[in-house]
């Protein structure tokens, strides 16, 4: 088992940067995914690890071993495809057995490793089979029995449940995670699929435009986005943003929020926080299951009228308006409301996410 | 992904091996380059000698049109086969695209059987021109089956002669018939590979938007189709000037025709600077109806697919 | 399936509407009429090939010949050089084949893997030479040939066949090698395998139909090619050389068995190969 290191990984495609100036440590054993929109460069760093493609800057360690010069063959690498590219002119057995074929393994050992593996993953009724006797679910399974009979110190996975029904894909999430546990392999995994990303990750890198915006356990990636980025790709629904301002009173020392035309007076902990930033204009976020909706405007909460009600079975999602801005909210299932219903609105200022109006930064860690 | 705006560390110096054979940079190249060379061997130099013999007086070796205007004066069936062999590109070709459609259309429909029948129409490209040529011979013949059936049809009593150079214009119609049967299939096997691209989803939405299968056909499909045609019928035309074996086989060297020109200069008469010419006549008058269907069939940029 | 439709009429099967059935018995009449006129020809030529003697020159000719008989194939087989030139034609076209397969393999794999700068100008470059009359490139050729000792060798024949079967050898290499998902030797690569490993072990034996019915194809360019083949070649030569030079002086009967005996071949590859035919048309970019 090894850490993984990128260090100022760049990959360039003719004009078009894949991959920018990415430095990158995975800890031994970790399990890291890759999370980012199409076209963001998670696939690019992933092969540039692989060894499939050659970085154009930079250096990539495993272990203590430098392999940015090395083929993929001899990286101790083992790699799960999109497609799964199973090798369709092989038996179940023969794909799993060709890497330690090629490795010159004694053929005793082969089978018995393969055999191994392959009930691990419970496949080893399939292994007389042909690809394409199999079914996708099959198929996937073949392809990670693949990569893992080698043991090798890193397992890369490139979106390897994109191909599945939504059914299987549940099930075989929850098969990876447990096989990561067993065989321990550093492991970094590729998707655009949030919720794939937060339920298996033990950290999370997400990446927009070739660079890498935030690497943080998935509980603080999702409460705590590094940038507005972040807090709109990762949540279902992304996080709420609303423009404001904050100002500081004249009578105590504590700050007050301005967005949507009103104030939302803040603690005192987040005020003090917050000092150097008073005057400038912020972006505030806020998670659609922390806003807290009273069937009345009443007290000092913020009025907002009902635009859409979507119930989503546990939950339902309100869509409201709030003096012009759209804000999406969580609620619980028995709360009476239709559309152009007039309600209110309470947040807890702890929940509440600050980031810069023009950068877009998170303005507190 | 955005655009370079940070200059990319230096790169580093490889292997030598790696340099020359790395993945992403020259290893392409070095596949390419066997054919490169071979084209331009087989391609390029020929081009340039069939130039250079065709321009230059044989004897001093000056640039000269004298091979052009001697082939004028001497060979007084340069006209005659410039005549045929394009009165034969222009009936031949556009019967071929229209029947090519038709049958392509029909394979297009997916009927039960359409494979088989896809693969039947396709037959004759298997065929050289020397041999269809030799079939229709079989055909045409004095004694041949198609008098033999107007016989029994009773339509005539004795044999009738359909090939001979007295009747040029029944040798003209049995070249067409035997050039039409033998090349439509290569125009067919471009159409139906062109039509099998064409997404049944845009055939659907036009028919959910209210158009009948002409107006399918006439506003959806051959637009889409233009790039097959384009090139079906480049290859078509091109191959049309070459017109050769067919009208020997059928034909003798009573009707006239470039490539059989070109043949029989220098096999009979070993005169290399007029079988030169003709080849030069061919290339030019085939660039000539390439650049005429690139400008009036072209397929903008924006709307390939 | 809506679960009211009556149990024992299996999908497909359901009654047609008059203006249906018309529509499809208009549709086999036209197939069965564009098959016939395809198919006809080569019927007739096969039966004229096997007809005795007498009969060939009778006439009227019956669809139908009273007795079958090889002595016109015969006749044709046993003329002076038919023979000879046959295996000629073979050895060239078996020449063809590798000269073509050696160059064309590499480029198509290139043009399949790999995006690269040129990339567009090389297949522009492959579609040009399509376009060079066949007439411009023997011709030429002739004097060059006399230089290197080859005018008059099957090698030389070899030579210009390949030139001609090349494009459309890349062309359809290419598509073959597109349809070898990349992935599988990237896969093949990341379980210790070099680049010409997983070229030997996993692309190439999937290709391996592929390429043979680009080989098959080739065979068939080169056995039918007439014009090169009788420029180039003065004693060495092909079969339809051979039957080109003999056809001023030769006999209806000489003829017409020459015709159906250059065709079997032919027909025979097309078959093999039916499957490709299509596909060695439809263009595919590569893969990124």
């Amino acid at each position: 088992m090894a850490e993984i290191r990128l260090e100022n990984v760049w990959k360039v495609f003719g004009k078009v940067v894949a991959v920018r100036d990415v430095t990158l440590t995975i800890e031994d054993g970790e399990f890291l995914v890759l999370l980012g929109p199409s076209g963001c460069g998670k696939t690019t760093t992933l092969r540039c690890i692989a060894g499939l493609e050659r970085v154009d800057g930079g250096r990539v360690f495993i272990g203590d071993r430098d392999v940015t010069e090395l083929p993929p063959g001899k990286r101790d690498i083992g790699m799960v495809f999109q497609s799964y590219a199973v090798f369709p002119h092989m038996r179940v057995f023969d794909n799993i057995a060709f890497g330690l074929k090629m490795k010159r393994v004694p053929r005793a050992e082969i089978r018995r490793r393969v055999q191994n593996v392959a009930e691990m993953l419970g496949i080893e009724e399939l292994l007389k089979r042909y690809p394409a006797q199999l079914s996708g679910g099959q198929r996937q399974r073949v392809a990670v029995a693949r990569a893992i009979v080698l043991e090798p110190q890193v397992l890369l996975m490139d979106e390897p449940l994109s191909n599945l029904d939504a059914l299987i894909r549940l099930q075989v999430r929850a098969e990876l995670k447990r096989l990561h546990k067993q065989i321990g392999s550093t492991t970094v995994y590729v998707t655009h699929d949030q919720v794939e990303a937060l339920s298996l990750g033990d950290r999370i890198a997400v990446m927009k435009d070739g660079e890498i915006v935030q690497v943080d356990d998935p509980t603080t990636v999702y409460e705590h986005p590094a940038d507005v980025f972040v807090g709109g790709f990762i949540g279902n629904p992304p996080m709420n943003f609303l423009p404001g301002e904050l100002v500081a009173p004249k009578k105590d020392g504590f700050l007050v929020l301005k967005a949507a035309g009103h104030e939302i007076p803040l603690p005192e902990t987040l005020s003090r926080a917050l000092k150097e930033h008073v005057g400038r204009p912020v972006t505030v976020g806020i998670r659609a299951e922390h806003i807290e909706v009273l069937p009345k405007p009443e007290g000092d909460a913020l009025p907002a009228q009902v635009l859409v009600v979507e119930p989503l079975g546990s939950h339902l999602l309100l869509t409201l308006d709030v003096g012009g801005q759209t804000l999406k909210v969580m609620v619980d299932t028995d709360l009476q409301v239709e559309p152009n219903r007039e309600v209110g609105l309470r947040f807890d200022p702890a929940k509440l996410r600050f980031m810069d109006r023009e950068t877009g930064k998170a303005l507190l860690p | 992904m955005a655009t370079v705006d940070t200059p990319v560390e230096a790169r580093r110096p490889r292997p030598l091996r790696q340099r020359l054979l790395g993945t992403d940079t020259l290893l392409p190249y070095w596949l390419l380059l066997p054919s490169v060379l071979y084209l331009v061997l087989f391609f390029v130099i020929p081009l340039s000698q069939a130039i250079v013999v065709a321009f230059q007086d044989p004897d001093t070796g000056a640039w000269t049109l004298k091979n052009f205007s001697d082939l004028l004066r001497w060979d007084y069936k340069f006209k005659p086969a410039l005549k045929w062999t394009f009165l034969l590109a222009v009936t031949i070709v556009p019967l071929q695209l229209v029947t090519a459609l038709l049958v392509a259309l029909l394979v297009n429909t997916r009927f039960r059987g359409s494979q088989l029948f896809l693969y039947i129409c396709a037959i004759p490209l298997g065929l050289s021109d020397l041999a269809a040529g030799l079939i229709w011979y079989g055909i045409f013949a004095d004694r041949g089956f198609l008098n033999s059936l107007l016989y029994a049809l009773g339509l005539i009593e004795r044999p009738v002669t359909i090939l001979s150079y007295t009747q040029i214009d029944w040798l003209f119609g049995a070249v067409v018939v035997a050039e039409h049967w033998r090349a439509t299939a290569i125009v067919l096997v471009v159409l139906v590979a062109g039509l099998q691209m064409i997404s049944k989803d845009y055939l659907e939405s036009a028919e959910v938007l209210g158009a009948n299968r002409w107006q399918r056909l006439w506003y959806v499909i051959l637009p889409l189709l233009r790039p097959s045609l384009q090139a079906a019928l480049i290859i078509r035309t091109i191959f049309a000037f070459e017109i050769f074996a067919v009208v020997i086989a059928l034909a003798g060297d009573f009707l006239p025709v470039l490539a059989e020109r070109a043949y029989t200069w220098y096999f009979f008469r070993q005169n290399l600077q007029f079988a030169s010419v003709y080849a030069v006549i061919i290339l030019a008058i085939s660039l000539i109806f390439t650049v005429l269907y690139l400008v009036f069939l072209r397929v903008r940029e924006e709307e390939r697919r | 399936m809506t679960p009211t439709m009556p149990p024992d009429v299996p999908p497909g099967s359901r009654r047609l509407t008059p203006r249906e059935a018309r529509n499809r018995v208009l549709l086999y009449m036209a197939v069965v009429a564009i098959a016939s006129w395809v198919l006809l020809p080569i019927f007739l030529i096969a039966v004229l090939s096997f007809t005795p003697r007498e009969e060939f020159f009778g006439w009227p000719k019956p669809l139908i010949p009273s007795r079958f008989s090889i002595e016109t194939m015969a006749f044709f087989v046993n003329s002076y050089g038919v023979l000879e030139s046959t295996l000629n034609s073979i050895w060239v076209a078996l020449l063809t084949i590798a000269i073509t397969l050696v160059i064309a393999a590499p480029a198509g794999y290139a043009l399949s893997r790999f995006v690269f700068r040129g990339r567009e100008a090389f297949r522009l470059g492959i579609l040009i030479t399509r376009m060079f009359p066949t007439a411009l490139l023997a011709v030429p050729l002739i004097v060059l040939y006399y230089r290197l000792g080859i005018y008059d060798t099957l090698v030389g024949v070899a030579f210009i066949h390949a030139a001609m079967a090349l494009p459309f050898s890349v062309l359809i290499t290419t598509s073959i090698f597109v349809g070898v998902s990349k992935e599988l030797e990237e896969a093949a690569m990341t379980l210790g395998c070099s680049r010409l490993e997983a070229f030997v072990r996993i692309t190439l034996p999937l290709a391996l139909p592929g390429l043979a019915a680009a080989a098959m194809f080739t065979f068939v360019i080169s056995w039918n090619e007439v014009f090169a083949a009788a420029v180039l070649t003065t004693q060495n030569r092909t079969l339809p050389a051979q039957v080109l030079a003999n056809l001023r002086a030769s006999q209806p009967y000489f003829k017409v068995a020459g015709g159906f005996f250059m065709t079997i071949p032919a027909l025979i590859f097309i078959f093999l190969i039916r499957r490709y035919l299509i596909q060695m048309w439809g263009g595919a970019p590569a893969e990124r």
